[in-house]
């Protein structure tokens, strides 16, 4: 099948009333395109960053666009868009917002595994790399670990420059047999990968059920990692015992509490691994982790991200 | 972990019915996320409201994840239920098919203020007003 694309160049004003007479021309749907986004589109989570020089959008205007599968009735679905298009100054808004319509043509695709093109196998350390659930493409150099993971939801897939870096700070640190906590476990990759480098007791956790639900579902597929447990906690309020690395890769905002519940769970001689970091919030991570005792070992940096190793200063 | 926003993806779409087709198929496929995962998301998140068109905001991360939040009906929707009518005008200028109330709009726009990215109240009532003019739906007062 192919379909029509028909894109309504418009105004911010006049978005609503191109939408409604998209659909009603037979679209199941419309895309809007507005260049009053950067202004309106706010983060609904504390730890999205935001950044509209980077990010996709119209400069000026609005454009709304919908799809019509090619049929004999398109013709006279697009004479009707057209014309109540160039009716909307009647209506009340700017001749601005009368178009031009355009028109293409595009191909169907099998837009529902499409995306998978997207994801390949990312060496993400020199002993470590993550391949998609369902690829058959394995690194061929046999010393390298590999992590499955299932794309998914608000969880990604361990190429985050945070992730890297935090996988890294793992490969260097662990030693074999430490008993690992993770804080704020997410989609559960620093955990699978503490198993593979030869961690002792893992403990993930998180205060997102969805969270533990997609690391469980992630763990399912590293058959090493299957004694991991899991463990919904706010940061480390109510977990209990000691562990000879913590590692978290949250955000310096949720960091800041966790420094000082980190010294009660941490052995001696144990690693604190942090990673989140923007980097202007490097110098309020290092000040918070120094009022509790504890001393930056190794910073690795990674685009404008920022990781930490940490250790208890000996008393 | 901090979540550096790649793309912000706006759709309208039906309720409970989303599939990998236009329009979502193409507008996720390239900002590159699990399209099969958002439509089941949705369609779980909107079941209650099937029949209805629901704007979606998408907020895809650097790291191909993505997060979404399904807004109010679109300003169209809430005009043809203020007015009691199950479609609009072709023919918007010659033919009127229903009434609404200033009332009515201020209540629409004080709804859909902040997706309508208006500046302010005052604003989002011209849009309002204007997609019900465009719709053949007579303001009154």
């Amino acid at each position: 099948m192919q379909w029509h694309k028909v894109t309504v160049e418009t105004t911010t004003a006049a978005v609503s009333a191109v939408s409604e007479i998209l659909t009603t021309a037979g679209a199941t749907g419309v895309e809007v395109m507005d260049a009053a986004d950067p202004t309106h589109v706010e983060a609904r989570t504390p730890d999205e960053v935001f950044d509209w020089s980077t990010i996709p959008h119209r400069e000026n205007g609005a454009a709304v666009t919908a799809y019509y599968a090619v049929t004999a009735d398109f013709s006279r679905q697009l004479a009707e868009i057209q014309r109540r298009v160039q009716a909307l100054p009647a209506a009340g808004f700017t001749r601005a917002a009368a178009g031009p319509v355009h028109t293409a043509q595009i191909q169907d695709e099998d837009w529902s595994t499409n995306w998978r093109q997207y994801y390949r196998p990312v060496q993400v350390t020199r002993w470590l790399t993550v391949v998609p659930a369902w690829s058959e493409d394995l690194p061929d150099d046999d010393r390298v670990q590999v992590i499955r993971m299932d794309p998914g939801e608000a969880f990604g897939t361990g190429t985050h420059p945070t992730t890297q870096l935090s996988l890294q700070l793992l490969e260097i640190l662990l030693r074999p047999g430490d008993d690992v906590i993770d804080v704020g476990t997410g989609a559960g990759i620093l955990s699978i990968a503490a198993k593979l480098f030869g961690a002792g007791d893992v403990l993930a956790t998180d205060v997102d059920d969805q969270a533990l639900k997609v690391a469980r579902r992630n763990i399912k597929l590293n058959p090493r990692a299957s004694d991991i447990r899991l463990q919904p906690a706010d940061l480390l309020t109510n977990v209990q015992g000691t562990a000879d690395v913590i590692v978290a890769n949250i955000l310096t905002e949720v960091l800041l509490p966790l420094i000082p519940q980190l010294p009660a769970h941490l052995r001696p001689h144990g690693t604190v691994i942090l990673a989140g970091i923007y980097r202007d919030k490097i110098e309020t991570i290092t000040k918070a982790l120094a009022a509790a005792g504890m001393t930056v070992t190794l910073t690795l940096t990674n685009t404008e991200w920022y990781a930490v190793a940490a250790q208890q200063e000996s008393r | 972990m901090a979540k550096k926003v790649a793309n912000v993806v706006k759709l309208q779409i039906p309720a409970g019915q989303a599939t990998p087709a236009p329009p979502v198929g193409p507008a996720l496929g390239q900002a590159g996320i699990n399209i099969v995962a958002f439509t089941k998301d949705f369609n779980a998140r909107t079941a209650d409201q099937k029949g209805t068109i629901i704007p979606v905001v998408i907020t895809v991360y650097e790291d191909r994840s993505f997060d979404f939040v399904t807004k109010t009906p679109p300003a169209a929707v809430l005009l043809k239920q203020a007015a009691g009518v199950d479609k609009g005008s072709g023919e918007p200028n010659s033919k009127k098919v229903a009434k609404v109330t200033k009332n009515q709009v201020k209540e629409i726009a004080e709804t859909k203020m902040q997706d309508l990215n208006a500046a302010d109240v005052d604003a989002a009532m011209r849009m309002v007003e204007g997609t019900a003019r465009s719709m053949g739906i007579t303001v009154e007062g």
